[in-house]
């Protein structure tokens, strides 16, 4: 079985803080904390690219060494790569880190759902190609794209970037197993959240419409799915979109609001970094043996699955 | 049955209970309330999965007291209070 072994993160260090745009973008304080709950978005510097996210993360690994030497697949989520797409932002995080040339690199396309989906792909990669390590960027600087003064996206959206390991050689009972995935995807409805015309425009009614009731269903399908109740998930880790979603969300499928992770204040709405950032510093929890992942936003497309702690057995 | 502003009011509490909303409130702007647009957002979420009420975005501007959309709802729904 594939397992997923470690992960890695990097949030650049600048800051664009929302209490001092607050006049700027006509909210208050209350909006901010309570619905938003976002106090500052990340931004990269002047000098970064998607795949400098991407490789920042890689070497916080803290098996960087060891796969910089014998990687098998590396896959690179991003909506934004470097420069204007070509060639792809995989293949100059493989240069950047000087992997080896038979590493396998591509690009996965999408957004707030991508985490989900790039634990599917790159772990069906490697069990069916026979390969034994892999790893998932998610690198997506929506700063490029976000128009500054537009009050619905500038205060929601940071850059950030992970790494996570998906190995077939660890040791045993060591990692986390996924299962249970459910993918759906509504592209009909893909206008409420583009760059058409260059600048992200969001509709951000559509979007709370379509996360408060589509995500709940699939939530249930994937509990039903992995056979369990949702009392039995020791922490949920959905897509940090806004405060006021994951308060959406808490509510809608009764859960205990402890049970919900939230990792917004000090970044903002990492897009498909914000699962990995929100989850990494719980891998280490011993009391924290099954997780439910769940990505929705740009598409429309949504994504779930369980991660089950190794070595470990649920009565 | 025809829906009243106080059942707009409890669906307003269910998603932010620290507002206080009394009857002298009905027809007063939401914003002067508290509620703002991701809470509207959500109110009007909740009255087209309960009363089976469509609001189009176009509508949304003319919904802003507790009264209006309890009249929107009920002009839609062949209902009157």
């Amino acid at each position: 079985m594939i397992a997923l072994t470690e992960i890695g993160s990097y949030v650049p260090a600048g800051r664009v803080s929302n209490f001092e745009r607050q006049s700027d973008l006509n909210l208050d304080e209350a909006f901010i904390r309570n619905k938003l709950g976002v106090h500052a978005v990340s931004r990269m510097a002047a000098d970064e690219d998607a795949s400098d996210l991407g490789v920042q993360a890689f070497k916080r690994l803290r098996s960087a060494d060891e796969l910089r030497l014998g990687l098998d697949c590396l896959a690179v989520c991003t909506q934004n790569p470097d420069g204007h797409g070509i060639p792809h932002t995989s293949a100059v995080v493989h240069g950047k880190l000087a992997l080896p040339e038979a590493c396998a690199a591509f690009d996965l396309g999408l957004g707030c759902s991508g985490y989900v989906y790039g634990l599917a792909v790159v772990g069906s990669f490697l069990q069916t190609h026979g390969l034994s390590r892999g790893v998932l960027l998610t690198a997506d600087p929506y700063s490029k794209i976000v128009d500054p003064n537009d009050r619905n996206t500038a205060p929601l959206f940071g850059d950030g970037g992970t790494a996570t390991v998906l190995r077939a050689d660890a040791p045993s009972g060591e990692g986390w197993e996924a299962s249970a995935f459910v993918f759906s995807t509504r592209g009909a409805e893909g206008a409420a959240l583009h760059n058409n015309a260059g600048p992200l425009q969001m509709n951000g009614r559509a979007i709370f419409n379509f996360a408060a009731t589509a995500v709940p269903q699939q939530v249930h399908a994937c509990l039903e799915k992995a056979e369990l109740a949702a009392e039995q998930v020791d922490l949920f880790v959905f897509h940090q979109g806004s405060k006021y979603i994951l308060d959406t969300l808490q509510r809608r499928l009764k859960l205990n609001p402890d049970k919900v992770a939230v990792s917004l204040a000090e970044h903002g709405n990492t897009v498909s970094s914000s699962i990995p950032l929100t989850l990494e510093p719980h891998l280490a929890n011993p009391n924290v043996r099954t997780v439910l992942l769940s990505g929705f936003g740009v598409g429309l497309s949504w994504a779930s699955c369980v991660l089950r702690r190794r070595g470990t057995s649920r009565s | 049955m025809a829906v009243k502003p106080e059942d707009i009011v409890a669906l307003i509490l269910e998603s932010a209970p620290d507002l206080r909303i009394g009857e002298g409130d009905l027809q007063r702007p939401l914003a002067d309330l508290g509620v703002d647009s991701l809470d509207k957002a959500n109110v009007l979420l909740e009255v087209q999965e309960r009363f089976g009420v469509v609001v189009p975005d176009e509508d949304m501007d003319s919904l802003d007291s507790v009264s209006a959309i309890a009249g929107y709802i009920n002009s839609r729904s062949g209902t009157t209070g």
